[in-house]
Formats: C-alpha cells, structure tokens, sequence
C-alpha cells in the first residue's frame, strides 16, 4: 500500500494477513468453511480498510492499494501479531527504515528523529490495531477470535 | 471542570503519548498525567496517588488490563476514579467484561480526540 502524504515522498508499506478462517461458529462444534474465494476477497477488503482507518486516525495520513505487489522488497522493519481462535493466523507489516522513521514521528506528533525502540513500538502498535480492526471487521467468523499481545 | 489528574496504563509508550496527546486535542485541562505500562505498575502507582481518570489497554504482560480494574476495587485510592479500557480488544465479549469488572466505558483503538471527549467528559461530569 501507499502512503502518498507521509513527508515529501510516497512511502510504501507492506501488510501480509494470512489466516484461516473456520467459518461463522466456527469455534464451536461443527466448523464451516467459506468459499475460498469468497475468503479472500473478504480478507482483502477487511485488510484494507482496517489499515486505512488506522492510518487516518492515528498517523494522520491516506493510505492507498499500491500499484506493485512486492513492495518493499527488503524491508528494514517487520511487525507480526497473531490470530487465534475462531479466525487463526498472523498478520504482519513490513517496511523501510525511512517509511517506519516517518510513521513513528507522525504517530507522535513530531518531526525531531525518533529513536530505535519508539519506531519498534509504533510499529507494533500499527499492527495490533490494524489486527484488532480487522478482527472487528470478520466478527461473524472472528468473535472467539483472540490478539497474542506482540512481542 | 477542573484541570485533571490522569493514569495512563499501556505496554506502548508510545501510544501513553498519543493518548495523553488525544486527551489535550480532546479539550481536557491536564494537571498532572502519570503513566504505567502494566497493570502490577498501575496499581503501585495507585497506592500512593489519587487521581481524577484511569484509562488503561487491556493485552498488557505482567498485568493485563482486566485484571487491573478488579484488583482496583480494592485500593482506597481508585473509589469513585473512572476506569475506561482503551484497547484493540472491541468484541462484545471483551466489552462485557470490561464492563463487569468494573470500568466505566470503553473506547476502541484507533481512535480520535472526538471519541475520547464523547465517552469521556459524561464520565467526568457524572
């Protein structure tokens, strides 16, 4: 995805769901599985409007579908929380070192260099709320559904 | 209102400041904000401060958030304090809980200013 307002150049991040959903009342007895289509376009769009709300509200930026699938390439920093329950899996967030810099003096409000462990922290914090706002988003299929605290 | 004394609980030091950032935006006067990053920090904080507001996340390591609340039952210093959990944690399920442990309201990360003021300040005022 693109974040074409944070600083003066676009900075791409990356956001990687993959889970597995059993289906409304799936944690009970008796597991349904979904269309895998139908799955994955429903991941997709609960995905992406998780990660635009959180970074609206919190980095104060629009975040759009970026035009190549692989960016960054070789991200400098990666964030992981995991699913589990009722939708299991992990989600995980990646980028450069530049964009992750950006993201963390955005989310606190200033321009001055951020250090090493706020960037880790702000970090994780985007992927705990876009995990936790996806999660809201699938709540048929994900409310037994629980967020490992990150590590 | 008076200006606030205020207890942020959160493992993210970075999301203490944008709460405390977000209680400014929101139009609220603050005195004095103290901030833990557990529940077992929080509740050796309340032992020795009173404070007018304790806004806490739930998944927390050493004490989570839940826990917090209940054990705050039981210390002089947090009778009568609102306790509203700020969390990813948004399922009915969570809210309940919260709710029957003994926080007064709840509000979903991400959120905005607007939304701490909405579900603040009736607390404050209450």
């Amino acid at each position: 995805m693109d974040s074409e307002h944070i600083g003066e150049s676009r900075n791409r991040v990356q956001l990687i769901i993959s889970a597995r959903s059993s289906g409304p009342g799936g944690y009970t007895s008796k597991p349904a599985e979904l269309p895998r289509e139908e799955t994955q376009q429903r991941f997709t769009q609960a995905l992406e409007s998780a990660a635009a709300e959180v970074f609206e509200m919190m980095v104060g930026t629009p975040l759009g579908p970026s035009d190549e699938v692989t960016l960054p390439r070789v991200a400098d920093y990666t964030a992981m929380i995991g699913l589990a329950g009722g939708l299991c899996g992990v989600l995980s967030f990646r980028c450069s070192l530049a964009s992750a810099a950006t993201i963390a003096g955005k989310m606190l409000g200033t321009d001055e260099q951020t250090s090493e462990e706020c960037i880790r922290d702000a970090l994780g914090e985007i992927c705990n709320m876009v995990a936790g706002s996806f999660k809201a988003q699938l709540s048929d299929v994900a409310e037994q559904c629980m967020l490992y605290i990150r590590a | 209102m008076n200006p606030l004394r205020v207890l942020i609980v959160d493992d993210s030091s970075v999301m203490r400041k944008i709460v405390d950032r977000s209680l400014r935006q929101a139009g609220l006067e603050l005195k004095e904000v103290f901030e833990a990053s557990n529940g077992v920090e929080a509740l050796a904080r309340m032992q020795q401060t009173r404070v007018d507001l304790i806004l806490s996340d739930i998944n927390m390591p050493t004490m989570d958030g839940l826990e917090l609340v209940r054990q705050l039952q039981a210390v002089e210093n947090a009778k009568g304090v609102p306790i509203v959990m700020i969390t990813t944690e948004a399922g009915e399920a969570h809210v309940v809980q919260a709710l029957s442990s003994g926080a007064r309201g709840y509000i979903r990360k991400p959120f905005s200013p607007d939304q701490i003021k909405d579900r603040i300040i009736p607390l404050l005022q209450g």
